[in-house]
């Protein structure tokens, strides 16, 4: 080992203030210029006026903030929680049965079955939301079909309703939660299911009773990993929904844009964010950090 | 500069900007119209004879280009210029072109507004020009660039939005107005009226209608069918038009961009909509049953124009290249694929297919011209009403 290797790692040894530094040092400046100088930016505009024609005019105000109990805000906050809620609940349903059957079944193919899931992934995210619209349009794939069978008479309204966002954000966000599941089922201990068999529970009662609690965590941190995104789409809703689907990424979108008030934009981006935060620290009371708990024991 | 003669054309055009038209005006302009067809009629046969060799550019231009570094960034609307339009630039000029869309007027401005976004030209429509003049986002026009100048309508060369184009150039023009499928609407009676949007359209079209998602355009639309002018800047009158499109609202599929509108106008997704007359002459070309005209009620008007970035890294370039759009072969080439009326008078004249310079949803009849209403720039202190309404009606 060279010298000065040497001197550098027995230096970091003596000084673990060091070491913690040299660690943590490129993440934390990682999160400073890229989540939190920008967050700062946003909150700064976000007591600013707007001046005329959509210039910003560095007067402080809180007024933008008083913005936020508007009705048509709230009712778009409302719609968009309601449907990251239901893309979670479908996602976690659909994604655990998969993530099971993987860790169960899936045999000497799990790594491939896994790929599977992840493949889409190598695509660009607008191509396939496209791919959705030719699937759900009036006169699209899907209803051709139906009608070309006889199944119907007229086209189903599938593309531009709440549906087709929903489908979109499911279809997307599935493998956030298939995979934080996969891992949860996959390191389940066995010997606990036999030692459950064996004191008499029924195969629904071991699954109720041990592996349920078990994977408690990858249900939690899936269930977050989908949920957030969904809440905050943008791109989804934009091409898949219609008039009536305006979420509260395309509103923020639009105040930035359409109507070129920066301020009141920033505003209600910093509400989403402190609602996604409030949700957050809800999963952590739930448990969700208990797996980082158990590793900081272990360090110790 | 080069002078030329005043032709019935130029007369026509001018009823674009007629705040007010006597009847007798209108009886004027309608037998210049029939002048200005015959007139393109003789021209026919000169469209397809091979357009005189350009002179190409100077070894001074080159350099200059040269100086600049070979590169254009350029911010326009979605299929608004000939596929060949930009190769041919880059060949002749031997500059590396990086081409990118914008769907909106908000959005281009926004992204200029905030700066960073390097553009050289991008293509803003009339009434958002007085807001980048006043902020001082454009770079004023070395004319001396710009030879080709001449051949633009005269009455689009000096306009109330940027009087002696001292920041933009015309670049072509087009109508919003009533599309409709008559394999759906067949003969109803509302056909040539907003009506057939706001009244039999949820009755009889529900969750097949849709609209622009350029503001101004739709609060005019609403505007006109209420009777009032689309530039109303009457609270009360806009609060009306924000009722009317909160009710529509219910049975609205989409609010669409322009080359989206034209899909579902194709497919039939969309029957009755609000929409630029260019995407329906795109959209007639795969489906005939799509139809299109100015309500009697009236229609709104704009034009498209080319500018330059104050923070624009290749300017001249830039001018070189919003003159190379000028020409007459190239602009008919681009008025011939857009579906959109090119401002060009020279390529109007020439150039233009006959078959599209006789197309009434490009180039309308006169009576048709004076129901179109140009959209003002909104003041703004009324900029919040326009807003509160937007708001509501794309968040309910």
């Amino acid at each position: 080992m060279p010298r000065w290797r040497h001197r550098l790692l027995s230096a970091l040894r003596h000084r673990p203030g060091w070491a913690v530094a040299v660690l943590l040092g490129p993440a934390v400046l990682w999160l400073c210029a890229l989540t939190l100088l920008p967050m700062g930016i946003m909150a700064y505009y976000s007591v600013l006026t707007r001046g005329p024609w959509g210039t910003i005019i560095h007067t402080l105000t809180l007024e933008n903030y008083r913005q936020v109990v508007d009705p048509v805000f709230l009712r778009v906050l409302v719609r968009s929680l309601r449907l990251a809620l239901l893309t979670t609940v479908l996602c976690l349903g659909s994604g655990y049965a998969l993530a099971y059957w993987i860790a169960a079944h899936g045999g000497r193919h799990k790594h491939l079955y896994l790929l599977l899931v992840i493949l889409p992934f190598w695509t660009s995210d607008l191509v396939r939301t496209y791919a959705w619209m030719t699937l759900l349009a009036d006169h699209g794939v899907i209803n051709n079909a139906l009608l070309a069978l006889g199944v119907l008479q007229t086209p189903l309204p599938l593309l531009h309703t709440e549906g087709a966002v929903v489908v979109g954000l499911v279809y997307t966000y599935l493998p956030f939660m298939v995979l934080p599941l996969y891992a949860a089922l996959e390191h389940l201990d066995r010997a606990v299911l036999a030692a459950a068999a064996d004191l008499g529970a029924t195969p629904i009662e071991r699954w109720y009773k041990v592996t349920l609690p078990l994977t408690r965590g990858g249900m939690l941190s899936g269930s977050v990993l989908v949920f957030v995104p969904s809440l905050g789409e943008f791109l989804i809703p934009e091409l898949l929904g219609g008039a009536k689907t305006m979420l509260i990424g395309k509103f923020i979108a639009l105040k930035f844009t359409g109507l070129r008030h920066w301020p009141l934009g920033a505003a209600y981006a910093l509400v989403l964010v402190a609602i996604i935060v409030v949700l957050l620290l809800l999963y952590l009371r739930l448990g969700g950090n208990k797996e980082a708990f158990q590793a900081q024991e272990l360090a110790r | 500069m080069q002078k030329h003669t005043r032709t019935p054309l130029d007369t026509w055009v001018e009823a674009l900007f007629a705040q007010r038209l006597s009847r007798r005006h209108f009886v004027q302009r309608g037998a210049a119209l029939g002048v200005a067809t015959s007139l393109l009629a003789d021209i026919v046969g000169q469209y397809d004879r091979a357009v005189a060799a350009e002179p190409g550019p100077t070894p001074q231009v080159l350099e200059r280009i040269k100086a600049e570094g070979r590169r254009l960034f350029i911010y326009n609307w979605e299929d608004y210029v000939h596929p060949q339009t930009i190769p041919r630039f880059e060949k002749i000029y031997g500059v590396k072109v990086t081409y990118d869309t914008f769907p909106s007027n908000e959005q281009l401005l926004a992204k200029v507004q905030a700066g960073g976004a390097k553009y050289d030209v991008i293509f803003p429509t009339h009434s958002f020009l007085p807001i980048y003049i006043a902020q001082g986002l454009l770079a004023p026009l070395n004319h001396e660039h710009l030879p080709n100048l001449v051949n633009v309508f005269s009455t689009f060369r000096n306009t109330p939005f940027d009087p002696g184009n001292r920041y933009a150039v015309p670049y072509s023009w087009g109508m919003t107005g009533l599309a409709y499928n008559t394999k759906y609407t067949r003969d109803d009676p509302r056909i040539g009226s907003w009506a057939l949007l706001f009244e039999s359209g949820p009755q009889r079209y529900s969750g097949k209608l849709g609209c622009t998602d350029e503001r101004e355009e739709v609060i005019g639309a609403a505007l006109q069918y209420l009777g009032y002018n689309a530039n109303s800047r009457h609270r009360e009158e806009l609060r009306q038009a924000g009722e009317v499109l909160l009710r529509l609202k219910a049975h609205l599929k989409a609010f669409y961009p322009g080359a989206e509108m034209r899909k579902a106008l194709i497919t039939g997704d969309v029957v009755v909509a609000q929409s630029w007359n260019g995407e329906v002459v795109k959209a007639r070309e795969k489906n005939p049953a799509v139809a299109w005209g100015v309500p009697r009620e009236g229609g709104t008007g704009w034009f498209d124009t080319m500018a330059i970035p104050k923070a624009a890294p290749h300017k001249f370039t830039a001018e070189v290249f919003i003159n190379y759009m000028l020409r007459p072969d190239v602009a008919a080439n681009n008025a011939n694929t857009t579906g959109y009326a090119t401002a060009n008078r020279v390529a109007v004249e020439q150039y233009v297919k006959p078959q599209v310079a006789s197309n009434p949803a490009i180039y309308p009849p006169a009576e048709a011209l004076a129901r179109l209403t140009f959209l003002e720039t909104i003041p703004d202190d009324l900029l919040p009403v326009y807003d509160e309404i937007w708001s509501r009606v794309l968040g309910a």
